[in-house]
Formats: C-alpha cells, sequence, structure tokens
C-alpha cells in the first residue's frame, strides 16, 4: 500500500515537473491596468476592459487578461482609464515669456499627455523653445506658432504683438513645414489696434502651411467679434476664450448670440482656454443651459491662473461637470475633440497599437469649491482629479501610489552600495 | 556680505571627491561671513571621510546636516545593530541641526523608521523639492509634514519644525515663523483629513497611512494667493455681473 501511494506521488511529481513549464503562463505585458472602466469615444468603449501595454504601446485592450502575464499589474477598479488628456492651449516656453510655466508638473499630475503650447513663441523664438523645453519635456508638448515672430513679449506700447512687421507669414510657414510633427497650427493674441492685420496674417500662414489656427482676440470698433467668426475665420479654425468678458458671446438678456450658432454650423471651433481672464461662471452657465457647450475645453496654463482660479486641466473639466456638463461631455472635449481639433486624431484613443498615453481620473464626490477668473465660487458636488497618468507606457504620475508596493513587504533597501 | 538679507548661509552638496575639501571650505567661508553651512554629502567607502568626524568635529554649533534620511548621505543607523549611532545623539547635544531634505532620493521608509523608532526625528522638515522630486514622491511640504506625522510625529511639532525651528535655523526669527501682532502677513491654512493617502518614498515604494495634510489657502504678505476651497470669495450667484472680486 505505501509503495503504491509512494509511486503515484513520484508519477504526480514526474507529472508535475513536466507541466509546470507547459502550463505557466509566460509574462507578456510590461503593465496590465485591470477592472478600471475605460472610456474611449474614438473606439465607441464604455465599459470595464483590462489594458496590456508593452513598451511605449497598447498592445492589447479586452474583457480580461490574466494578472500572471504582467510583469506589473495595476488594479483600477472605482477608476476611470481614458486616453492621456489633451490641454490645446498652454504656456510652457519657460526660457521665454515669463508667463510660461513647467510642462510637465503641470500637465503630467493633471493627467494631461499631451499639451499645445499656444503662440509663447514665434519663428524667431521657437529653435530656442524647442531645444530647451519641448525636446526636455516628458509630456509630448506640441506648438501653435504666434504669427509675432518674437512671440508672447506683451502688446503694451511699443510690445512686439502688435507690430505688424514682426508678423511675417512666409517665416511662420517656413518654420511650422521644418517641424510637421510638433507645430500643429498657428496662434494670434493680444492684437491691439482695430485692424484685422493680425487676423488676416494667421489666417493666410495657417492656409499655407495646411494647418490649423487658434484666434484669441479682442473686438474693437470697426474690428467686431461677428466678423471674425463669420467672415475672416475659416471652418476648423479655433475661437479660444470664447466665455471670456471681451468675447460677446451672450446679449444683454444673457441668450446666446445667433452668430455664435451659426459659426459653429459653418465649422468655427470654440474653446474654453479658462486662464486669468477667460472662464466666467456669470457667462459660462448661461450658454451651457441654452446648450453652447465647449467643442474642447482647456486651460490656457500660465503663472496665474494656476493661483487663485488653481486652472489646471482637472479643474477645468471639474467646473464645466458642475455647470452641467456629463462627466462623458467632458472627456470628450480633452481626449477625442482635442486631438481632431489640431489633426492630431492618432492621439485620441486606446486601441492596440495606439501609443500607452493613458490618464486614471478618480471622479470623486462631495462638496468641491472652484474660483472663475473673476473669483466668483461655484460650489460643486464632484471633483475630477488624475491619480495616475501613463506617458507612452511609463507610470509618469501616481498620486494614490496604484503602482507602488508597499515599504515594508519588499525587504530592505538602501543608498549606501 | 553683499546681500546679508537675502543670503542665509552657504551650502556644499554633490561632492564626490576624496577628503574635506568642500567640507572645509563651506565652514572657512561660513565662519569669514558669519553665516551658517548647510550640508549635503556623500559617504562612499573611498570618501576619506566618516559620519562621526563630520558631526562631532567639522561641523559647528548651528551648521545644519541635510538629507538625515538617506542613508547614502550621513550614518544615522548603525548598519550593525540598527539604532541610531551615539555620535549623532552627541552631535545633536551640541548644536548640530538635522534636516529632512525629502528630495528624489532622500526619503527612505527603512532608515525614517529604524531612526524614528528610536526617537530621533529631524530638527528642520524641509522638501528639496525640484523637478522630479515632485513628481514620484511628490515632497511638497504639507507631503512632507504627512510623511513624518506618520511615523509618530504630532501635529503641533510637525508644524513647529516647519515654521519655528526653521525660522530659527537661518536666524530669521522672529521676524518669520510666528503669527505675531506686527509680523508680516505670511500664513497657512490646511486641513487634517481622513482618508487613504499612500505615502511614497525615493524608492518608489509606499506607506498606506489614513491621515493627511491638505491645503486650504494661502497668504503671503497680506495677499491672499491660493484659495483652493474659495473661502476669500463669494458664491457667483450672489456677486452680479462681477469684473473682478478683491
Amino acid at each position: 500500500m505505501f509503495r503504491f501511494h509512494n509511486a503515484i506521488a513520484r508519477c504526480l511529481a514526474v507529472a508535475a515537473l513536466i507541466a509546470a513549464p507547459l502550463c505557466a503562463q509566460p509574462v507578456i505585458y510590461d503593465l496590465i491596468l485591470q477592472n478600471g472602466r475605460v472610456l474611449d469615444q474614438k473606439n465607441g468603449r464604455d465599459g470595464h476592459y483590462d489594458i496590456g501595454i508593452v513598451g511605449e504601446r497598447i498592445v492589447k485592450v479586452s474583457d480580461h487578461i490574466p494578472a500572471v502575464q504582467g510583469r506589473k499589474v495595476v488594479d483600477l477598479a472605482d477608476y476611470v482609464v481614458t486616453p492621456g488628456l489633451i490641454d490645446i492651449h498652454g504656456h510652457f516656453d519657460v526660457g521665454g515669456p515669463s508667463l510660461s510655466i513647467n510642462a510637465d508638473h503641470n500637465c503630467l499630475r493633471n493627467g494631461v499627455t499631451t499639451a499645445v503650447d499656444a503662440g509663447t513663441s514665434g519663428a524667431k523664438t521657437f529653435e530656442r523653445f524647442r531645444e530647451h523645453t519641448i525636446e526636455n519635456s516628458v509630456t509630448r508638448v506640441l506648438a501653435l506658432l504666434n504669427i509675432v515672430g518674437a512671440g508672447m513679449y506683451g502688446s503694451g506700447d511699443g510690445g512686439p504683438e502688435n507690430d505688424v512687421k514682426e508678423m511675417d507669414v512666409a517665416a511662420a510657414v517656413a518654420m511650422v513645414k521644418k517641424y510637421p510633427n510638433i507645430i500643429v497650427g498657428i496662434k494670434t493674441a493680444h492684437y491691439q489696434p482695430a485692424d484685422w492685420e493680425a487676423v488676416d496674417r494667421a489666417v493666410k500662414a495657417a492656409e499655407d502651411s495646411n494647418t490649423v489656427l487658434m484666434v484669441d482676440f479682442h473686438p474693437k470698433p470697426g474690428r467686431e467679434y461677428k466678423d471674425l467668426v463669420l467672415k475672416h475665420m475659416k471652418p476648423g479654425n479655433i475661437h479660444t476664450h470664447f466665455y471670456g468678458r471681451v468675447t460677446p458671446q451672450l446679449d444683454e438678456n444673457k441668450k446666446v448670440e445667433s452668430y455664435m450658432w451659426e459659426a459653429r454650423q459653418r465649422g468655427i471651433l470654440f474653446d474654453v482656454g479658462h486662464g486669468s481672464g477667460s472662464l466666467w461662471f456669470r457667462i459660462a452657465v448661461p450658454a451651457i443651459q441654452q446648450g453652447f457647450l465647449p467643442d474642447t475645453i482647456s486651460t490656457d496654463i500660465h503663472t496665474s491662473s494656476i493661483m487663485l482660479p488653481h486652472a489646471t486641466l482637472t479643474n477645468v473639466m471639474s467646473k464645466f461637470l458642475n455647470m452641467g456638463m456629463t462627466f462623458e461631455q467632458v472627456v470628450e472635449c480633452v481626449t477625442k475633440n482635442a486631438a481632431k481639433a489640431i489633426r492630431r486624431y492618432d492621439l485620441a484613443g486606446l486601441a492596440e497599437g495606439d501609443i500607452a498615453d493613458i490618464a486614471v481620473l478618480k471622479l470623486e464626490r462631495g462638496q468641491f469649491e472652484f474660483l472663475d477668473s473673476g473669483r466668483g465660487k461655484l460650489i460643486g458636488d464632484r471633483n475630477i482629479r488624475a491619480a495616475m497618468t501613463i506617458r507612452a507606457g511609463d507610470v509618469v504620475w501616481d498620486q494614490d501610489g496604484l503602482a507602488a508596493e508597499e515599504w515594508s513587504n519588499v525587504g530592505p533597501y538602501s543608498n549606501f552600495k | 556680505m553683499a546681500e546679508p538679507d537675502l543670503i542665509v548661509g552657504i551650502k556644499t552638496a554633490h561632492f564626490g571627491g576624496y577628503g574635506w575639501t568642500a567640507i572645509d571650505r563651506s565652514i572657512e567661508a561660513g565662519n569669514l561671513s558669519g553665516k551658517l553651512v548647510m550640508i549635503d554629502d556623500k559617504i562612499f567607502t573611498n570618501t576619506g571621510r566618516n559620519s562621526k568626524e563630520k558631526l562631532l568635529e567639522k561641523m559647528r554649533p548651528g551648521d545644519i546636516h541635510t538629507h538625515v534620511f538617506n542613508d547614502r548621505q550621513v550614518e544615522i543607523i548603525s548598519r550593525f545593530n540598527g539604532k541610531v549611532q551615539p555620535y549623532v545623539w552627541e552631535a545633536r547635544k551640541r548644536g548640530v541641526l538635522f534636516d529632512l531634505g525629502h528630495g528624489a532620493g532622500s526619503f527612505m521608509w527603512p532608515v525614517a523608521h529604524s531612526a524614528t523608532k528610536d526617537g530621533f526625528y529631524p530638527d528642520t522638515i524641509s522638501t528639496d523639492l525640484h523637478s522630479s522630486s515632485i513628481m514620484g514622491p511628490k515632497s511638497d511640504m504639507l507631503n512632507c509634514m504627512t510623511k513624518m506625522m506618520a511615523l509618530g510625529m504630532s501635529l503641533e511639532e510637525a508644524v513647529m519644525r516647519s515654521t519655528v525651528t526653521p525660522a530659527k535655523a537661518i536666524h530669521k526669527f522672529p521676524e518669520i515663523g510666528t503669527l505675531g501682532v506686527g509680523k508680516e502677513a505670511d500664513i497657512a491654512a490646511f486641513k487634517v483629513d481622513e482618508g487613504v493617502f499612500a505615502l511614497m518614498d525615493a524608492w518608489k515604494k509606499k506607506k498606506t497611512v489614513t491621515q493627511g495634510l491638505i491645503p486650504v489657502l494661502t497668504v503671503r504678505a497680506g495677499k491672499l494667493v491660493v484659495d483652493l476651497e474659495g473661502r476669500g470669495f463669494p458664491v457667483w450667484t450672489e456677486a452680479g455681473d462681477y469684473v473682478s472680486i478683491p
């Protein structure tokens, strides 16, 4: 009896030895994101999926990926997984104009993996910006090139932003063509004289380079906003700061002006560009109530906008969530719509083969307060927080320690070697 | 000597060479200018320097050793018995200050746990805030204070070591570091929140705790500069056609 059992046991042991290498599941993925609610509007996905990443790319999206196949596995139950957020309006030329702030610190910590610098530099200053900042950022920093060669060095008396001689269309087009993978279009901003020179030259540069145009516009007598969006701008061009105080988007009864609808009809895109002066609850709330929503939600993040208005991208998204947009609408504005607006639709989704730029968001409930550009307060009940950011497959932000091990579980470690 | 109000002392850092040159010259500069010295060091086996001599013979009372919870900076913990080294207590007694200097590489849970288990806490809490330390370990000031509290420090001590003690260390007390009448209005307000907080160290290892400090508002020289709960401002529906609410 004993011998018989022993024989069986020996057989089983041998069988196990043979089977082990056959059954053992090989590690396939560098990183698996499990159990999160995947919201990928480009590919029509909203549900619980697992995402497998190898190197810098997503290679698998499916109902279930076994944990044993991952070198690292992160459980994202209770989190929303979206394409890396795209902020199409910020200022990151930290070696240049003083409004600029650090891209990585202000983007990655807020779920933003692609940020568009909106005209901080121009044809004369872009190379320095590229060398100094763009090439050294983990964030994918793209650019809208200022039609003003010097970039954003002021629109006060004698400032280059009012100087038509600084607006060299050919030079701008040449720079766009030199860096087609970085420069997505042209920006015009802050121009004070009451003529159309800045806008028209920017439109021409965008047309000649076949790229997008973003316009920041201060109406003047004889240079009306209505003419901007109905005549001067082309379909696909973006008006930023459209909830701003200087933009006549509402009539005296707070009704959205008919030319706003007409402009939208002809393909003009409306971007938030919160900044220090361009989000007012007293304007945005009535507009949203009438159904005039933004095409894209962006921050215009710069030195002062991050202070009292605290206008990071997740903060601006939360403001719109609490002003009446749905969570899905808000996410669409900073992923699918934003990617389309800058003609980088390749960055809009989480499909197999896509670069692994991913935001992990937490939709928090409670009481949250938000300040607008005029420091009016909105009290809301939901907040969007970026818990984790993945850029090209790397976890670059992990506020909740989701990818981290508990220190007491890993054995001794020391810097002293 | 040209900017005595701005320059509070001398710093030596990152010196990987042999011998005491960097530290000696810093202390000489400190002596000549009448200022403190902050030391960031490396203790490889071939530096010809050791922690005991550094703390007991080189550093002067009032000098600061930063990065105390990095075991490659200063040997706070004995590798043999896991206890705080006797010369560390002795150095503290003679007035040498120990500073956290969290940074990207200088806060490690194993070192911090061994030290605090033995009752050794940094005199001053500081962040060594820089481009990478705010990403991985998120070493902002409240995060560093939260970590000290996770190691058993009381809230009161954490505040003391982030206000009064550092102000004294840089010889700016009581000009800053208190809320006395007549002082410049530099004020912080924060909350002690209950929740789940993952506190990360230099090795991307976490300690999960249930209490964290959350920023609420900051006043600098009487001006409200950060107000995350909008406490200083009215609800927009009650503000009319507001332009810029002061």
